[in-house]
């Protein structure tokens, strides 16, 4: 090691370099760099400030927002530290390398035998050899240790200096020259040019929720730009010659110099549903290119594209084209409208007195769910289409639904599935509407009749006559009371479900008489009810009414007791869509990536040389001590392990071996 | 004169790696030759370019460990000649891991991480009653069970390998792709590294203590297959790719290593505080304890660096960046510092002894953090293993 020669005259500005290539100054900077990762895994980066607003609350959002804990790794204190280990490690390396690097060309020839018996790892011996035969031994010893040496003859002594594996010493230089190289790399790829153009104004995030065009052009980056990370998302058949970079709470919008269609997407799927690739067929425009330039992107498959790298990052809806029917459940119950219209768009409804606003978030062609098997074992199924949309009142408040395309079975029967939530945290609750040629019509068909005066009112005379006999008609009072109340029951049904009908009994009879009123009514209901249905299908030209037509309508009317809890005025019923998805591609830019991959070769170069190529000295001291000649092995190597004691004993062995064998054997 | 001289040693054996390779290792060499040529002829067709070098390159390290751990040769062998006799046995039918004898109790994947499991259990306790009672014979056993345990995993892994193609051809892939097969990986590099270390150190007496580790690995195995994490299920479109094949095994010498290093940690501190013991006077000498923690740590540290190199260069190629702060990214830098400032301190500064060793016991914890507590506790992208 080098000498260092302690001076209190030192300058300050020499002690402050020493400072910061000491290994107290390092140790401290990578302790501050581990902490602040660990807070950035800690916290999760890159949130929406709402998200963190809600979870800390104003005061600690504000403080963490100050030390920039939202996105630690941009920070400017988190640069500094690597600014810091950056310069740290170069000072180090200036200072230490061509030191290190003399020290193992030097042969230490100049060693004093008092060192050398003081060594932990010597060996002394007396023979009657003279001494250049002993040294010319020496010399064949080491080079059959694989050691280089160097002799040298003084006036009282003779000494062979040895050493191998100095290239360690290297080890040292290019292990911190990459961790140096890395850093620069990384500091190329960082966001510093973007930052600097903020502070200097030139820059300003924008945090609106507007399509790109009309992003001003403070939120602009020209093409020129040298290195950024962004995505931006296309639908099948369009086309983007940006990308958006994500700022905080905002976002920037970075022009290209060419531009991206994207012609198709495909994913593929396993026999379990999960997904197995994702592909997008692209097309580069640009006017450097004679014609445009098709290529195939998926996962791990990127294309590099003048210095572009185009990854497959996500995948979302393009604004698939819907054809809906809206089933009115309240106004006019069973009435439909047609509507054509496309995920991401909203319309206006009016229903019931209210506007609404009907907007369509998203639409999923494959549903994968665990579907009961007639073995009790789950088996992931595709379950088809669904859409998703909100329904908003004018004060803002909405209601979520998804609604699937194709009837699904669930313990052995199967319905049209609309779930609906008001709070996005709970999970969705189930409509389930019986399944029917011709999709929901004929169960809206059902509520249309049971909605109508006119029709319950018939089928409730007709009910009566059936049931009471011709007598009871002539009694015009009474059967119009029966019949009244029927309808009124009908009523208490459509509006408010069974519920509606136990609660009204509830309120007008006596307790010990209600559960056979109940009973009653309720059987009164379902043979009116029951009447509806079958002149409906009789008018429909049903000559006979099956089995199944009966479970189909005990089916109906549970979901009819359901419907007043739906929430919804509308039915949405999708009738027929076009898919069209929208591929989310990331675009990066890293002229550091190749310095940074060069550092990491360095650094894996390194390590190696450093672990694994143990730096050895051996000496051989020879003089005259009385009639004999002295001799002193010695060895020191920089690890002291445990092996180097194992071979300096067998160096001792095999030397004094060699000593003791005579001449020419 | 000075021609005798410089024949006087040539008799003598040479120091150094490539001077010492003899019949034997050329015939492994060879062995290896051929047994790769085979493999090719037979799967090249399944395997593009970086494939066919990859298993070039295991072939080569195969060679090369063999030339210097003369025991990997018939453990390599061993495992060879049983993974082949089970997918012959397996055929083109998935079924026959029920049907046959063989397959069903030993060699089927599952059968084969049973047995290593319990065989890591018992060598556990065979560690430890050889140690207390001063035997022999219970150590020689223990020794011979832990390889025969790793000899289970790795079998099973290989066959579990072929067992993905027959389940679905389409699913088909190396099992180092959820954390149910790497903890099996994690069991098999830790137990072969330190019947490495016993071996050159001559002493069997902290087997118990490393072992420890590995059977708490293999208690959390039981454990996660009991909530079906031995399903065997396809790959996720970010997890095909080949660098998968040599980024998760680098990363796992180095888990293996900082795990070694931090039982061997416990076993110095232990002789430390109570050298007057029996007991523990028989772990070996505080300082071959210290050399061979530190050789741990470097090699792990080493494997570390390149895993971590290596999976820099599958994001760029994956998620668009060499380096985007994933929080197992993130992690995986922490853990390095960490060695690299222990590595700094022993080696510059000098320090040894206890606080080496309680700072790799403390290394186990971070390093048990990136390995299991992000998948745990963080979200990102490395998604896959969630439990
Ligand atoms: C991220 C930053 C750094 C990393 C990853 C790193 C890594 C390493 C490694 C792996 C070794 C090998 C130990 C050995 O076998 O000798 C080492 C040695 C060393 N490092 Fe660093 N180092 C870093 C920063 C620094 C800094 C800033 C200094 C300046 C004081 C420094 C000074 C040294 C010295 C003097 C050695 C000893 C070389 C020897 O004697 O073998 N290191 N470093």
């Amino acid at each position: 090691m080098a000498e260092v020669v302690k001076n209190p005259q030192k300058s300050k500005a020499k002690r402050f370099i020493e400072f910061l290539g000491s290994m107290e100054l390092a140790i401290t900077l990578l302790s501050a760099l581990a902490v602040a990762s660990v807070i950035g895994t800690i916290l999760q980066q890159n949130q929406s400030y709402n998200d963190y607003r809600l979870k800390f609350g104003l005061f600690w959002f504000e403080v963490f927002e100050k030390i920039a804990l939202y996105d630690v790794y941009a920070a400017i204190w988190f640069l500094s530290i690597l600014g810091f280990l950056i310069l740290s490690t170069s000072v180090c390396v200036y200072r230490n390398a061509p030191v290190f690097l003399r020290e193992a060309r030097r042969f230490r020839t100049n060693v004093q035998l008092k060192s050398l018996q003081s060594f932990k790892h010597q060996k002394q011996w007396q023979v009657d050899k003279p001494a250049d035969e002993v040294m010319s031994m020496g010399a064949a010893f080491f080079n059959y240790l694989g050691l280089k040496s160097r002799s040298t003859v003084a006036q009282q002594h003779r000494l062979i200096a040895a050493k191998k594996g100095g290239i360690n010493r290297w080890g040292y230089i290019l292990t911190h020259a990459g961790v140096i190289i890395i850093c620069i790399g990384a500091l190329f790829d960082s966001k510093i040019p973007m930052m600097i153009a903020e502070w200097s104004g030139n820059l300003k995030p924008e945090t609106r929720n507007i399509s790109a065009s009309e992003v001003p052009d403070i939120s602009r980056i020209a093409p020129g730009n040298a290195s950024f990370r962004g995505n931006v998302q296309i639908p099948e058949g369009g086309k983007a010659n940006i990308v958006f970079l994500n700022v905080r709470d905002g976002y920037v919008v970075q022009e290209l110099p060419f531009a991206i269609e994207l012609k198709d997407f495909r994913v593929e799927h396993y026999s379990t549903g999960a997904p197995k690739s994702f592909e997008s067929d692209l097309i580069i425009h640009d006017d450097q290119l004679q014609k445009p330039l098709e290529a195939t992107i998926a996962v791990n498959h990127p294309l590099v594209y003048r210095g572009f790298a185009l990854y497959q990052a996500s995948f979302a809806d393009g604004g698939t084209k819907l054809d809906l029917a809206l089933w009115s459940l309240s106004d006019k119950p069973g009435s439909v409208i047609n509507k054509k219209t496309e995920i991401f768009d909203s319309f206006n409804l009016s229903t019931a007195g209210e506007t609404l606003s009907a907007e369509m978030t998203d639409f999923r062609l494959f549903n994968i769910n665990g579907v009961m098997q007639d073995d009790g074992s789950t088996k992931q199924t595709n379950i088809g289409p669904s859409i998703s949309f909100k329904l908003r009142d004018a004060s803002g408040v909405a209601k979520e639904f998804v609604n699937y395309m194709l009837p699904v079975t669930s313990e052995g029967i199967s319905s049209y599935l609309s779930g609906v939530r008001s709070d996005p945290t709970q999970p969705f609750q189930y409509l389930h509407l019986p399944v029917a040629e011709g999709g929901v019509a004929q169960f809206m068909q059902l509520l249309e009749r049971l909605s109508d005066e006119k029709t319950v009112e018939t089928a409730a005379i007709l009910t009566v006559s059936r049931t009471m006999g011709k007598a009871l008609i002539k009694d015009q009072k009474l059967a119009a009371d029966i019949s009244g109340s029927m309808l009124n029951l009908v009523a208490l049904f459509v509006s408010g479900g069974y519920e509606a009908v136990v609660n009204d009994v509830k309120g007008r009879v006596p307790e010990d008489k209600q559960k056979e009123v109940i009973e009653t009514y309720l059987k009164l209901l379902q043979s009116v009810a029951a009447t509806v249905y079958e002149t409906m299908l009789s008018e429909k030209g049903h000559k006979t009414i099956t089995e199944g037509d009966w479970q189909w309508f005990d089916l109906a009317l549970q979901a009819l007791n359901t419907l007043p809890y739906y929430g919804s005025p509308i039915y949405v019923e999708m009738k027929s869509y076009q898919h069209i998805q929208a591929a989310g591609i990331q675009i990066t830019k890293s002229p550091g990536q190749n310095i940074v991959y060069f550092g990491c070769v360095l650094l894996m170069i390194g390590v190696f040389f450093l672990f694994y190529i143990n730096p050895t000295r051996y000496w051989l001291w020879v003089d005259q001590q009385n009639a004999q000649t002295r001799i002193l092995l010695a060895g020191v190597s920089h690890r002291h392990t445990q092996d180097f004691e194992k071979q300096f004993d067998k160096a001792v062995d095999d030397f004094e071996a060699a000593l003791n064998r005579k001449r020419g054997e | 004169m000075s021609v005798t001289e410089n024949q006087m040693f040539d008799d003598l054996k040479k120091p150094g790696l490539l001077t010492q390779i003899g019949v034997r290792d050329w015939a492994w060499f060879a062995l290896l030759t051929v047994t790769l040529f085979f493999a090719l002829a037979l799967y090249s067709a399944l395997m593009d370019g970086y494939e066919v070098g990859i298993l070039i390159g295991v072939a080569a390290l195969v060679a090369f460990v063999g030339w210097y751990w003369k025991s990997s040769v018939s453990f390599a062998i061993s495992v060879g000649v049983f993974s082949v006799f089970s997918l012959w046995l397996y055929g083109d039918s998935l079924a026959a891991g029920e049907q046959n004898f063989f397959l069903k109790f030993l060699l089927a994947s599952q059968s084969a991480f049973a047995w290593m499991g319990a065989l890591f259990f018992i060598a556990t306790a065979a560690y430890f009653i050889g140690l207390i009672a001063n035997s022999e014979f219970a150590l020689k056993t223990a020794s011979a069970l832990t390889w025969i345990a790793s000899g289970f995993g790795f079998v099973g892994l290989m066959v579990r390998w072929r067992e993905s193609y027959l389940f679905n051809p389409e699913y088909g892939h190396i099992p180092v792709s959820n954390l149910y097969e790497v903890f099996i990986m994690f069991c098999i590099i830790t137990g072969l590294m330190y019947l490495y270390y016993e071996e050159r150190y001559k002493n069997k007496n902290m087997g118990g203590f490393v072992l420890l580790v590995i059977s708490a690995a293999v208690g959390f195995i039981f454990w996660y297959e009991s909530r079906g994490a031995a399903d065997i299920k396809p790959l996720v479109p970010a997890l095909q790719s080949y660098w998968m094949k040599i980024h998760v095994p680098a990363n796992f010498v180095g888990y293996g290593a900082f795990a070694m290093s931090a039982m061997l940690a416990i076993a110095y501190l232990l002789k430390d505080k109570f050298s007057q013991n029996k007991v523990i006077a028989r772990l070996p000498q505080l300082q071959v304890i210290d050399d061979i923690m530190y050789k741990a740590i470097a090699l792990g540290f080493a494997f570390f660096t390149i895993a971590t190199i290596l999976g820099a260069m599958w994001a760029a190629e994956a998620w668009g960046g060499y380096w985007s702060w994933d929080p197992k990214e993130t992690w995986a830098l922490i853990v390095w510092l960490n060695y690299a400032a222990w590595l700094h301190m022993r080696l510059t500064k000098g320090w040894r002894g206890a606080p080496m060793a309680w700072w790799s016991l403390i290394g186990l914890f971070v390093t048990l953090f990136a390995f299991l507590g992000v998948n745990m506790f963080l979200s990102g992208l490395h998604s896959y293993g969630e439990l």
